[in-house]
């Protein structure tokens, strides 16, 4: 049995090679992952942006630095124009010796408000109110963990993805059928199709938590996380391969099964706590919660969750088993 | 004339393609289940930003009647500890503690220590703002408001999320099609028989792309009609959808064609995705920007697609943003008309 799985992993393995799969299904979200954690950094230290006509003084420019980015822009005409942009953007210019903060109208309700208070304060000339600052000492935001987290799924979905265009391809090309007349069975097919997959999914999450956390993460449990998550992705791989028999009904599969398995962790991040009940069946929710574990509470345990997440997509799988026996004939 | 037959019926024989392989089906169920994710599974009210929390201890609780007063009632806690211990739980809070009287005001932010100092400075100005106002301390105020058109009311969250879906889901989904289109015709051999067919490398791009372009007009009014329902604002909205949607078939055509299979492609089509979404971080935080966001075609399109469903009085964008995504997709035609004829209809020959 060992040998038979084996030598269907190693075809894969020669088809994926010659066919640079293996390159392009390791690059590319390696590609993604580098390209987030350019694009944190911004988002993490995200900051007010001021607006200011050359009038305004000198000091008073250099105080706003201490809130947020401060652009010059020439003339009423010209900082309305920056103001009507897109993006909340207030402008700052004197008239009849007075400050107006310019507004568009249709700011997130801090934009409106902060220009204001922040002048007040600079312009008052003493502290109005003894402010003090009182760290919790949290080294990072949530926002990173996040994206550490959906990456990881993201990485085991990768996974099944390699596993789904895998067992099309195979019932595309009849491959499926030459293998119905040798010893392997069903569960041996399985088997060796979610080799591959697998070890993508886990060397893909480890690159992915390296690239954006570094050694801040401890990777022993976040490794036991992926391992027990990757259910998911083969679930997803599975479901895939049994419903689509060409790469055109795979993309149409493809694109509406993502949406279960990419959107819960997505509506996790938002969705109040009272309503996460509602997953609690869904194999999705236990892994999202383990990575949370990994992640942001660290001193939780995870292996509840692991073995939560395991039972509940093999018992998905479980189901899908007959359908695929009768699908492939082997 | 020949030409255009020919267009009309390669174009009947791409949508009756489309239509096989299930592409209409796939986009009705799709559009089934954003639609009851907008009217009844996502919340009117998300907070994305850090919540804030407020413990009143000031002498005569001026802050709370104030608080209360705007209808904030909602983030006043009991006690120091109880903020403590919520902002222990939840990382996303930071809590502010008023104390002291008029006389001797004062407050403590307590931050959870990740938060960038600019936006913590700018806190405290917004609490000194806040006393004052409470406490009727008496710092006039330096500067006064002027809005550019009148102030606009707050767009519930659920309806917010139909622009983004616009982009991401109904625009882009041409570069995704598109290159199923091309990788099915390569494998069955039907490129060849093209190739050697009088219809040309443009006909061939025509066609995918009105194919594509009819399947997002499709999608885009499965989505719109159940959620905010037949609105005149939807006819505006059209032509945003016809033109990106055409843009990004094409680009897919032009990617696509440089690789072998599907199998191939969908790793690569994950980046330029991801990039393509990158953009709505700055919807959700509209503060933050960075300058790259210009660039990318999502980026103006999802604002552009929010202003005209649920305006706020914007106006002179419709027109700029029509002529550069018409620009954008002459400009990447020509590239899918040079990659189209090396890549696809060359390489049979």
């Amino acid at each position: 049995m060992l040998r038979r799985i084996g030598n269907m992993i190693a075809r894969d393995l020669r088809y994926a090679s010659k066919e640079n799969i293996l390159i392009y299904v390791i690059v590319f979200p390696i590609v993604i992952t580098v390209l987030l954690s350019l694009f944190l950094p911004s988002l993490e230290d995200m900051e007010l942006t001021f607006a200011l006509d050359p009038a305004v003084p000198r000091e008073v420019a250099e105080g706003l630095r201490t809130y947020g980015r401060v652009q010059y822009h020439d003339g009423l005409a010209r900082l309305s124009e920056r103001v009507l942009e897109f993006d909340d953007v207030p402008g700052i210019y004197v008239s009849e010796g007075k400050y107006r903060v310019l507004l568009e109208g249709n700011e997130a309700s801090y934009v409106r408000e902060l220009p204001g208070a922040i002048l007040d304060q600079l312009l008052y000339g003493r502290e109005l109110v003894e402010v003090k600052m009182q760290s919790l000492g949290v080294g990072s935001s949530l926002t990173r963990e996040f994206v550490v987290i959906l990456t990881v799924l993201g990485s085991v979905i990768t996974g099944g993805l390699v596993i789904a265009l895998s067992i099309v391809e195979d019932r595309e090309s009849r491959s499926l059928q030459a293998l119905a007349v040798s010893p392997l069975n069903t569960l041996e097919y399985l088997l060796a199709k979610s080799a591959l997959g697998s070890l993508i999914a886990v060397f893909l999450s480890l690159a992915s938590a390296l690239v954006l956390m570094g050694t801040a993460i401890n990777y022993v449990r976040l490794t036991a996380a992926t391992l027990s998550s990757l259910g998911i992705g083969l679930l997803f791989g599975l479901l895939i391969g049994h419903v689509a028999h060409n790469q055109l009904t795979a993309i149409a599969a493809i694109k509406i099964l993502i949406l279960p398995f990419t959107g819960v962790p997505v509506a996790l991040l938002f969705i109040p706590q009272s309503i996460e009940r509602m997953f609690y069946p869904l194999p999705m929710y236990w892994s999202f919660e383990s990575l949370y574990r990994v992640v942001v509470a660290t001193d939780l345990p995870i292996v509840t969750t692991n073995l939560l997440s395991i039972c509940l997509s093999l018992a998905m799988i479980s189901l899908l088993v007959p359908g695929l026996r009768r699908a492939f004939r082997l | 004339m020949t030409a255009t037959r020919g267009f009309y019926s390669l174009l009947k024989q791409d949508l009756v393609v489309a239509q096989r392989n299930g592409f209409f089906l796939v986009v009705l169920c799709l559009a089934v289940i954003f639609a009851i994710l907008v009217r009844f599974v996502i919340p009117a009210e998300v907070k994305v930003t850090a919540r804030e929390y407020v413990v009143d201890l000031t002498e005569g609780q001026v802050i709370s009647d104030l608080l209360v007063r705007k209808g904030l009632a909602d983030i006043l806690l009991p006690s120091e500890e109880e903020l403590l211990s919520l902002m222990q739980e939840d990382r996303n809070t930071l809590g502010i503690v008023f104390q002291g009287s008029r006389e001797k005001p004062g407050a403590v932010i307590h931050y959870q220590g990740y938060e960038p100092k600019k936006a913590l400075a700018a806190l405290s100005a917004a609490v000194s703002s806040l006393w004052n106002e409470a406490g009727a301390l008496g710092r006039p105020s330096f500067s006064t408001p002027v809005l550019l058109r009148p102030e606009s009311s707050k767009l519930p969250f659920n309806l917010s999320m139909i622009p983004l879906l616009m982009v991401t889901e109904v625009v882009f989904l041409g570069f995704l099609f598109v290159a199923v289109m091309v990788f099915q015709e390569k494998a069955e051999g039907s490129i060849r028989a093209y190739r050697v067919s009088p219809r040309g490398t443009w006909t061939y791009i025509l066609s995918k792309s009105v194919t594509n372009v009819i399947l997002a007009l499709c999608y885009g009014l499965l989505i719109f009609l159940p959620t905010i329902g037949p609105t005149s604002n939807l006819i505006a909205v059209l032509p945003l959808i016809i033109l990106a949607s055409f843009l990004m078939t094409v680009a897919g055509l032009s990617i696509s064609v440089f690789f072998d299979s599907l199998s191939d492609f969908i790793y690569a089509a994950l980046p330029i995705f991801v990039l393509f979404c990158l953009p709505v971080a700055s919807y959700f935080f509209p503060a933050f920007k960075m300058p790259v966001f210009e660039l990318i075609p999502s980026y103006p399109l999802m604002f552009g697609i929010r202003e005209i469903l649920f305006p706020t009085g914007k106006a002179g964008f419709y027109a700029p943003m029509l002529l550069r995504l018409a620009a954008e997709s002459a400009v990447v035609l020509l590239v899918a008309g040079w990659a189209v004829n090396r890549n696809l209809l060359k390489e049979v020959q």
